[in-house]
């Protein structure tokens, strides 16, 4: 039986530094090998959201599913995709227009067909360590993806870092 | 079958001195180690563990004749093995032992054997089926090594036993020819014993001396060995040579850097080249790849393939393994576990990821050769041009220790055809992949610096130099120095992958269809 140094690394993450910061019950990953997405079902979001969903009117809310892919090359290739829901809005009149695009062309993804928005982060400096707990990890992920939607302005494109 | 034991210098050196620090006691510890194995072809144990017998509680006895491990710590280290899929390595010392020949005694026998009761062999081989056991005895000039194979029921020696030196004494510089002879040792008997020299890049023995004269090596259309390799027998001798002709090179790239190694290769008289690559001869490419033709690139032969018509041409006795594949594909990878040294002449960063991974996972020196080139805006004068030659020994620092890996480069030769695609209709990349400039002069320059230290890494002659950089414009060679990150991912012990071998699987790194996920919005 042969181990997959990723999975390994990937689980170690979760168990150190997600689970205590949004609990065990909001978190759900991938359980194949590849290990490709993780999911986060109360991401607290920074002030300033609103949500509709179905036919109810905008309201205030603080949280969102948090979709993160996870790259095969992980830890040494920063994830670079992430979804939330696509109903969310930062402001009556700013939609996050990239949230509800299916794409162009032969784009496709199938997870916007689920009901969530596409976002994507361009980390150019990612540097993982042994510790879990120190350089780079899926904590670094989370903690840019809520400065990115704390950049309202920023954050309907894609965000560099 | 043949037996191998591979250490990363550093672990071999603290072995050592544990082992000798008292010379009125022996010593006692186990090595915990991955493996690397073909089916009936090798067996290569890889050293990442040492873990000493230090207290008193570890022992049993210990006197200046016999030492034993208390059945507590070697209970302890074999459940590790079993739980953790390690393979072990007994070792202990016979520090009176000052002859070049130490051997196991009777008592080791006893022990390791049994004598009216089961010896350890025997009862690690019935509790953990899975797990090879060997054992090493180091003298003070010498060490001797074993391993039990279940099948016979009995200990073979060990064949081969490698140090992966990360830095040659300049007291290397001084060694004589003669000198440099013993570092192999042939002995028809069975060779117990590997003669450790304090200033040898690695110890080898065989189990009878080769044959180097006639069909194994160097015929081709030459009558002997000696005239095909006549010039540079005379630059590092025939201990040098058959080396060489012992060694099994993986080149990374049919390129432009990757074409001109293998030619050297082949002319040096490696034993074995493995060359990977997917791409196919273009017209734009027989400017600087060696062995190529402008009807190869009519015929959109294979790279790959038409370096192994020009290898053939050059010493048909040569083993010649072409690979079309990307080494980002693990199966493509896997074959490189053969291989002795691996040289890579690619341009991705992807490829160095999987490669410097590989290299720490399966203990094998890797060499990374890279070279760029600026023009200015009319591409009619050269404003930049370099290269730069890394060469990794695993144990010491790696290609993520340097931190140099672009990571928006990176992303963007794994991700997807549609996120590139998305990528390219936003704008974030031109979505075209613009040549960039490349001449025969400059790579050539680079790949003749790769396979001088590839040389002295295998047949030492200088200082080794781990991480050259060339500058063309100012025809000048710098060298850098590069330190271990105590707390890198992939090199650092408590990574967990130095040394593991097959126990982790090799990953394809390049993202693939999106699973699924809960419907849960």
């Amino acid at each position: 039986m042969q181990i997959s140094p990723r999975k390994r690394r990937i689980v170690m993450e979760i168990s150190q530094l997600l689970v205590p910061l949004y609990g065990r019950e909001y978190l759900e990953w991938d359980p194949e090998e590849k290990c490709t997405w993780i999911m986060i079902s109360r991401f607290r979001l920074p002030k300033g959201w609103l949500n509709k969903r179905h036919d109810s009117p905008l309201y205030n809310t603080c949280y969102t599913p948090l979709l993160i892919e996870i790259p095969a090359g992980y830890p040494d290739v920063a994830p670079q995709n992430f979804y939330a829901e696509k109903q969310l809005q930062c402001g009556i009149d700013f939609i996050i227009h990239y949230f509800d695009q299916p794409g162009t062309g032969t784009i496709q993804n199938k997870y916007i067909s689920l009901g969530w928005a596409w976002l994507c982060i361009h980390v150019n400096a990612w540097q993982s360590k042994t510790n879990v707990t120190k350089g780079d990890n899926l904590l670094t992920i989370c903690r840019l993806i809520f400065d990115i939607l704390s950049d309202k302005r920023n954050a309907w494109c894609n965000y560099y870092t | 079958m043949k037996y191998f034991i591979v250490f990363p210098e550093k672990l071999y050196l603290e072995c050592r001195n544990f082992l000798l620090r008292d010379l009125y006691n022996e010593q006692f510890g186990y090595l915990l180690a991955g493996v690397n194995q073909v089916t009936d072809q090798y067996v290569k144990l890889l050293v990442h563990t040492f873990l000493p017998a230090k207290n008193h509680d570890d022992l049993e006895y210990q006197t200046t004749g016999g030492i034993c491990p208390s059945p507590n710590f070697q209970m302890g280290v074999y459940s590790k093995c079993k739980k953790e899929g390690h393979h072990l390595i007994d070792m202990h010392s016979h520090p009176f032992d000052t002859s070049g020949y130490v051997q196991f005694s009777g008592i080791d026998n006893r022990y390791e054997f049994g004598n009216g009761r089961e010896g350890v062999f025997g009862f690690t081989a019935m509790w953990n089926p899975g797990m090879y056991h060997a054992s090493i005895v180091f003298g003070q000039n010498s060490l001797d090594a074993r391993i039990y194979c279940s099948e016979i029921g009995r200990a073979v020696p060990i064949d081969e036993i490698r140090i992966l030196r990360s830095i040659i004494p300049t007291s290397a510089l001084l060694l004589s020819n003669q000198q440099r002879a013993t570092l192999i040792h042939t002995r028809k008997e069975t060779p117990l014993q590997t003669t450790e020299f304090p200033n040898e890049i690695n110890v080898r023995e065989k189990k009878k001396k080769r044959t180097i004269f006639g069909d194994e090596f160097g015929s081709g259309s030459c009558s002997n060995f000696d005239d095909l390799y006549s010039r540079q027998i005379l630059a590092f001798g025939k201990v040098g040579q058959e080396s060489l002709a012992n060694t099994v090179v993986a080149v990374v790239g049919a390129g432009g850097i990757g074409s001109i190694i293998v030619e050297i290769f082949a002319r040096l008289g490696v034993k074995e080249i493995i060359c990977v690559d997917d791409d196919v001869i273009e017209i734009s490419n027989i400017s600087r790849v060696l062995g190529t033709y402008i009807q190869d690139a009519e015929s959109h032969i294979e790279k790959v393939k038409v370096l192994q018509r020009h290898v053939k041409a050059i010493n048909p006795k040569i083993i010649y393994t072409p690979v079309v594949d990307t080494i980002l594909d693990p199966q493509a990878l896997g074959i490189l576990k053969r291989a002795d040294f691996i040289i890579s002449g690619t341009d991705t960063y992807s490829s160095r990821v999987v490669l410097n991974r590989f290299a720490v996972q399966y203990l094998i020196p890797y060499i990374d050769l890279g070279f760029g080139m600026e023009t200015d805006r009319n591409h009619e004068r050269i404003i930049s041009a370099g290269g730069k030659v890394i060469t990794y020994i695993p144990g010491n620092w790696c290609l993520h220790c340097l931190n140099e890996l672009d990571q928006r480069e990176l992303q963007l030769e794994l991700m997807r055809k549609e996120d590139r695609e998305r990528q390219v209709t936003r704008g974030y990349i031109s979505g075209v992949d613009i040549p960039n400039p490349s001449v025969i002069f400059l790579n050539m320059v680079v790949a003749s610096l790769g396979t001088c230290e590839f040389l002295n890494l295998l047949v030492p002659f200088k200082k080794r130099l781990n991480y050259i950089f060339y500058d063309m414009l100012l025809t000048k060679l710098w060298t850098v120095k590069a330190n271990q990150d105590p707390e890198c991912p992939i090199c650092s012990p408590e990574a967990e992958i130095l040394g593991r071998g097959d126990l982790l699987a090799l990953e394809d790194i390049r993202d693939s269809e999106r699973r699924d996920i809960p419907n849960n919005l």
